[in-house]
């Protein structure tokens, strides 16, 4: 009977254009849509910037080797050179020839510093500056070595070479692990809002629900089917949304370009990430299909669904803020448990106890709506519709025995 | 086949308070006859239906159907039972073949034999032009043809008709009144609500006239006019009533 619902349903949601959208187009499209965003934004600030050459002219006084130095650069420099020229002809000259930057000695002697003349207001120039800027400060530190090593005895070199401990990828999940698994959890969720809509309340509003109640389908059957189906569709638009998100983030430029966020989600935690989905979609749209069940028609459950949506997943939220612990306490808050456990399976640190307690309290929360829902939705409530004195003959008992 | 006894439903209104929407109703009907229920809006006609249909459970009484009780049995019932009413809609993004399949394997029907019998029953109401169409596109008339193939699925014993051709076009509702009659030559049981006292004439061999919940006459046409000396339906109908011209809704 199970089956049956559950297949009739599925087949229903995957004709429906709504439910196709937010459970199967909108969390696929996302994470291309925003790092195709991210993207462009960079590129349109720095990534012009970064292909262009910076264009210097070295004056005949600037010592060779810093020339050479300069020229011997990974950095994109076109160098040219120019005569000696006076200080105030430097900015026309700057102008005429259509340089960036221009380096020259300020005086005659040897040990007369380097000048280099830029205009600050050309994101080119400064860029050019900075370029130097960093070719300079190496030519700096060589000469400094030469002179250090020359003045040892055994040439010894001192050399300060950089070790960050911190491997490029936990840095990277570090910074992912705080803004994704809020948005697992938001798009978990709402894959499943249209559908639970869908399965009671408008079947109501279109009069299919008396159709299927006067045949011999078992009401627990019945309704497990529709909550089955629900959740299905929820837990389809987490998962393609995480398979998105890791195909997004190894496979595009984005991915690809900017080194240090490097990326992967660690394999082996996507089993227990599928049961935190189950748990969290289940959990979550028992409560939608709840609530819609007592809205006259779609319109109305939509309006008393946005707003518990809207509210239900500020705790996802928090757990975004960088430095709130996944720990036992916090385990206990529904939605942010679930949105923290996350964080921590993406930054491929499992915390145990927190996570036991997590799905452990998912599962209680569960457990009670369902068997709310089917105290709930009787097939007396199905059909009539819900009304307030049946929430009070579930919670308080059954005042009008004989009615019911 | 069917056999209602007392039969009595109260609904709590928070305006109006305690509604005998079914008040002590007692009445059967026989395989091979079409029992009409007639009354106006408000008598308490569907109530009574979706407690025979298991879908409310009644206040008081019992009810009976194909020999199962509605209460301690409802799962027998529904599977005794076809039912269409103006409330039975059909799922619109299915089509009609799909429906039928469902509500077959809902019935605990599977493989060659459901297959045949979605197929005869889409040569029979001449549904074949748009089985593989979904609902959503059909004609109401369309739709009503698909939707009593559907109540017809088990080929059940009994069939509760509950105002079936509300939103009909006359041509839609004449083909809907002439399966009924067709399925009342197979030996069907039929229960018929409607408050159109011409369709009440056409299809009949029985009439309960029900008001307020409660049974006002039951009988033949011939018992009727005997029992209140008036020889057309309409004035037996309003003799009954005892208002003489208009409708006095339930409540109100
Ligand atoms: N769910 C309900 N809650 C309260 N009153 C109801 C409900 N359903 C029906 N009633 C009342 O019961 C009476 C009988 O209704 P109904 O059986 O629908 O009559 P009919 O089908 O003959 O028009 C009406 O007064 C109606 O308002
Ligand atoms: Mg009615």
């Amino acid at each position: 009977m199970f089956w049956i619902v559950l297949r009739k349903e599925l087949l229903s949601f995957f004709r429906d254009k709504n439910t196709i959208i937010y459970s199967i187009i909108l969390p696929i499209a996302l994470y291309p849509i925003i790092f195709w965003i991210m993207n462009e934004l960079m590129t349109l600030h720095y990534g012009s910037l970064r292909d262009m050459p910076s264009r210097i002219a070295v004056s005949s006084d600037v010592p060779e080797d810093m020339v050479l130095f300069l020229m011997k650069s990974d950095l994109d420099l076109e160098i040219s050179s120019i005569p000696l020229m006076m200080k105030s002809s430097v900015d026309p000259e700057l102008k005429k020839l259509d340089l960036d930057v221009v380096i020259r000695r300020s005086g005659c002697s040897d040990e007369d510093p380097v000048e280099v003349f830029f205009d600050s207001s050309s994101d080119r120039s400064n860029s050019a500056r900075d370029r130097i800027e960093s070719v300079l400060t190496d030519y700096r530190i060589e000469k400094l070595n030469q002179s250090v090593n020359s003045i040892l005895e055994n040439g010894m070199e001192i050399r300060l070479i950089d070790i960050d401990l911190a491997s490029q990828e936990s840095r990277s999940r570090f910074l992912l692990g705080i803004l994704l698994p809020m948005i697992v959890v938001i798009i978990t969720v709402m894959g499943g809002i249209h559908p639970s809509i869908e399965v009671i309340t408008s079947e109501r509003e279109r009069k299919t629900l008396e159709t299927t109640l006067v045949s011999p389908v078992s009401a627990t059957g019945l309704i497990l089917g529709k909550f089955v189906a629900v959740i299905t569709m929820s837990v389809l638009a987490g998962i393609l949304n995480i398979i998105a998100m890791i195909l997004t983030l190894r496979y595009t430029l984005f991915g690809g370009a900017s080194d240090n966020l490097s990326f992967s989600i660690p394999l082996s935690t996507l089993p227990l990430m599928l049961i935190g989905i189950v748990l969290i979609a289940a959990t979550f749209n028992a409560l939608m299909i709840l609530i819609a069940a007592f809205a006259k028609d779609f319109k109305e459950a939509q309006s008393y669904v946005s707003p518990v949506y809207a509210i239900g997943i500020q705790p996802a939220v928090v757990a975004a803020i960088p430095g709130i612990p996944f720990n036992s306490y916090t385990a206990l808050i529904p939605i942010t448990n679930i949105s923290l456990f996350f964080r921590s399976l993406i930054q491929g640190n499992i915390e145990w106890i927190p996570t036991i307690i997590t799905l452990t309290s998912l599962l209680v929360w569960c457990v009670i709506l369902l068997t709310f829902a089917r105290r709930l939705l009787r097939r007396d409530a199905l059909v009539l519709g819900l009304e307030k004195q049946q929430i009070k003959s579930i919670m308080f008992g059954n005042r009008f025995k004989k009615g019911e | 086949m069917i056999r209602v006894n007392n039969l009595s439903r109260i609904f709590f209104d928070s305006q109006r308070g305690e509604i005998k929407a079914v008040d002590s109703l007692s009445f059967t009907c026989q395989a091979g006859e079409i029992m009409g229920l007639l009354g106006p809006n408000g008598a308490g006609k569907t109530t009574t239906l979706r407690i025979l249909a298991t879908l409310l459970s009644p206040s008081g009484g019992t009810a009976e159907l194909n020999g199962f009780d509605v209460i301690k049995e409802p799962d027998k019932v529904r599977a005794s039972l076809g039912f269409l009413s103006s409330t039975t809609g059909l799922y619109p993004r299915l089509t009609p073949e799909e429906i039928l399949k469902f509500f077959g394997e809902i019935n605990g029907m599977k493989g060659a034999g459901l297959k045949s019998r979605i197929d005869a029953l889409i040569a029979e109401f001449n549904i074949s032009d748009y089985a593989r169409v979904r609902c959503e596109k059909l004609s109401s008339g369309m739709k009503q043809k698909v939707s009593i193939a559907r109540a017809l699925i088990q080929d059940p014993p009994v069939l509760i008709f509950d105002e079936p051709t509300v939103g009909l076009d006359v041509i839609a509702a004449a083909q809907t009144m002439k399966a009924i009659l067709e399925y009342k030559k197979r030996g069907k049981c039929i229960l018929y609500s409607t408050h159109i006292m011409s369709e009440v004439e056409k299809l009949c061999d029985r009439i309960a006239i029900i008001h307020k919940g409660t049974l006002q006459a039951i009988g033949t046409m011939e018992e009727l006019r005997e029992q209140t000396g008036e020889r057309y339906l309409e004035d037996i109908f309003f003799s009954l009533m005892g208002t003489g011209t208009t409708f006095a809704e339930n409540g109100s």
